[in-house]
């Protein structure tokens, strides 16, 4: 008697972790499932890279002059993403390379509508030799679209103080001095405030991406 | 035991869907020098940055390789189009690039040292006739003891 008993006992058991089984396998799938379309489709990223500042840093009203020779400030960030960056044009390695690889994220970036599509500013740290006709020379070569903008020596402080950048100058070659700067990319949102750093080292993906998703980020907020 | 292997088979394909971020690989210049055919030391993978027409300077690239049992020390580089060459380092300190000359560089034996954007590079100054805006430019580096390694540098930007 106990023969058949027990037989029906272990198929009703082995029914139950089947069912057990196959509950376990829909759950997982499921959560794998809903992750998966969390990341891929719906619910905005953190940027990979950059760092979003919690509270903004508004940039001040500091006069400068474009490569162009026209007049820039606060007002010209406002209403737009704009990617600053504190550079000079007598700057051999650091500032062309971050100026080609800009240059290569902006293009990545070409097909967003707009309101969307960052402007690329080179606030100078050299007053001295960044003239707006040198501006002009060499900002432009790197992308048509990139601004070029030198200030008088006596605003940069405060300009930098703002983006939280430090510029220094040491005497080096023939050419007298150079300038040490932070590398670091700054984004300026639509009410010309720092919004987020992004460090060293850049690439063009790398700022790509991590621009979409600010952007994503901040239109869903 | 049917159960706990279910269980663990779903667990373990529930976790192996993708979850490594693709790697980005690094910009490559678009442009090789050729590698000298000696066993001695070797200088790859050589090019100058190319820059607008009116920058007073352009920095250089390229990888040196020491074989043999010796340190090699790089003091100088020359060249026929530039008046002045010079080898420097930017270093990223605080995420404050500041550049810096170097006297010399030194390559441990059977070490490659790296020349490379945001780090060492030659900085091409006092072109003789403007900074060529394509081709190559013939190089040299002036080793302690008085040898020299010749190259090519092609012109252009990194990764094409």
């Amino acid at each position: 008697m106990a023969g058949p008993a027990g037989g029906c006992e272990i198929i009703v058991r082995m029914s139950r972790n089947t069912f057990i089984a196959v509950a376990i396998v829909l759950a997982i799938s499921a959560a794998v499932a809903g992750a998966w379309f969390a990341a891929h489709l719906g619910a905005p990223q953190l940027p990979e890279h950059a760092r979003v500042l919690s509270t903004p840093r508004p940039v001040p009203d500091v006069p400068g002059v474009d490569h162009t020779g026209t007049a820039f400030g606060r007002a010209d960030l406002e209403g737009r993403w704009t990617i600053a960056f504190f550079g000079f044009t007598y700057c051999p390695d650091i500032c062309p390379a971050t100026l080609h690889v800009l240059a290569g994220a902006r293009r990545l970036l070409d097909d967003l509508p707009d309101g969307d599509r960052p402007e690329v500013v080179m606030l100078s740290v050299d007053p001295g030799r960044d003239t707006p006709e040198r501006l002009a020379e060499y900002v432009p070569f790197f992308h048509p679209e990139f601004r070029g903008v030198t200030f008088e020596a006596q605003h940069l402080p405060e300009l930098a103080r703002a983006f939280g950048a430090a510029y220094a100058y040491s005497a080096l070659g023939e050419d007298g001095y150079t300038v040490d700067h932070t590398a670091s990319l700054f984004l300026v949102d639509h009410q010309a405030r720092v919004a987020a750093v992004f460090p060293t080292p850049h690439t063009a993906e790398g700022i790509a991406t991590d621009l979409r998703r600010i952007i994503k980020l901040e239109t869903a907020r | 035991m049917r159960l706990t292997i279910l269980a663990l088979t779903a667990l373990l394909w529930g976790c192996a869907p993708d979850s490594a971020p693709p790697a980005s690989p690094p910009p490559t210049p678009s442009a090789t020098a050729p590698q000298p055919a000696t066993a001695g030391p070797a200088v790859t993978d050589a090019w100058v940055r190319q820059v607008p027409p009116a920058a007073r300077m352009t920095a250089g690239y390229l990888n040196v390789y020491n074989p043999g049992p010796d340190e090699l020390v790089i003091v100088g580089v020359e060249s026929p189009l530039f008046n002045s060459i010079e080898l420097h380092g930017t270093f990223v300190v605080d995420g404050v690039a500041r550049m810096r000359h170097q006297e010399t560089v030194t390559v441990a034996p059977g070490e490659t040292v790296r020349f490379e954007p945001g780090g060492l590079h030659l900085m091409l100054m006092q072109p003789v006739d403007g900074i060529p805006s394509s081709g190559a430019i013939e190089m040299s580096l002036v080793l302690d003891e008085g040898e020299r390694l010749e190259f090519l540098a092609p012109v252009g930007q990194p990764g094409g």
